[in-house]
């Protein structure tokens, strides 16, 4: 086992290298995302005077947030063997803040993920606009409350999505979700 | 008919619907766990309104205000949101008309085009008004 205090503070250094201000791992219940959401309003008053970039930050975090408890749910309705560990961190560098979440999913939901990714990245901001209009007028168009989430996600920060998968094992993949807003 | 009254909590809006001044508001953060859970007691409420309004003809020059003043609401509220907007431009179409006034924080431009767009959406004039929220 790796020696937990050099860790602890190679995971420190990585943070202040990385401008990381708020990172959270473990499972996302809704009392975590609470509290998460309350810390980083209140984290975001003391690092960003743009009131409009705080709002911003805040409105694509909540859905960012819940969208990990969605996964979550859905995925231990399917198997409730599901590995709910997951990660969230914000940070920001001179141009943009990225907020970025790390969560399990079946490898057999990888692909309908990156098609819906996708699908919503290959859209302009009026495309985007249009297919949300469809999706809260049509509740059998958006699989679930995940979809709208994403492509809300999308419109509030004007940029495209970033994911990544990692695979894990057989069964299991790592997904990272990227999102940037611009510090204008 | 009688007042709807809920008090606002950090996840859930506060709703007052005052039907003898025919003035009505939604406002706060709307994120609840279950939000159908949430809205569906609204709805139910704005449909039996319409009743009651159907069934006693509104006067002359009555006009009904709903204000909605969110600092935030989630992608699955807005669904829900969508629904309580239809039901009012029913409202309008068939018994009197509705004024839709929509507050938002002012440097909050993501809240001003949910407004613009929902407006659009009903092809409903919505009053946009920028104020000091947080």
């Amino acid at each position: 086992m790796i020696n937990p205090n050099n860790f602890t503070f190679d995971i420190h250094q990585k943070m202040r290298e990385n401008n990381v201000l708020l990172a959270f791992t473990g499972e996302f219940d809704m009392k975590i995302i609470n509290a998460l959401i309350t810390s980083v309003k209140l984290k975001l008053v003391e690092v960003e005077e743009a009131a409009r970039i705080q709002k911003k930050v805040y409105n694509v975090m909540v859905d960012c947030l819940e969208t990990i408890f969605h996964s979550y749910e859905t995925a231990q309705r399917k198997n409730a063997s599901y590995n709910s560990f997951s990660i969230f961190t914000l940070s920001r560098d001179a141009g943009f803040y990225y907020l970025i979440s790390g969560n399990y999913i079946f490898n057999d939901t990888m692909e309908a993920r990156k098609k819906q990714i996708d699908k919503i990245n290959a859209l302009n901001t009026d495309g985007k606009k249009a297919l949300f209009r469809d999706y809260i007028v049509d509740d059998t168009i958006a699989d679930q409350d995940s979809d709208l989430a994403m492509l809300n996600i999308a419109i509030k920060s004007g940029n495209v999505l970033g994911y990544e998968f990692k695979k894990v094992d057989a069964n299991n993949s790592f997904y990272i979700f990227q999102v940037k807003i611009k510090i204008l | 008919m009688t007042s709807l009254v809920i008090e606002g909590t950090d996840l859930t809006p506060s709703i007052n619907f005052q039907p003898e001044k025919m003035d009505f508001e939604i406002s706060g953060e709307s994120r609840p766990e279950n939000v159908r859970k949430f809205y569906e007691p609204v709805m139910e409420w704005i449909d039996n309104y319409k009743l009651f309004l159907e069934a006693n003809k509104p006067k002359q020059g009555e006009k009904l205000v709903f204000k909605f003043k969110f600092q935030y609401f989630n992608s699955t509220s807005a669904k829900f949101l969508t629904s309580v907007i239809a039901k009012l431009d029913a409202i309008r179409q068939d018994l009197l008309p509705v004024e839709i006034e929509w507050y938002y924080d002012s440097p909050d431009i993501d809240m001003k085009n949910s407004g613009e767009e929902f407006s659009k959406m009903f092809a409903m004039p919505f009053r946009l008004f920028s104020i000091e929220l947080m």
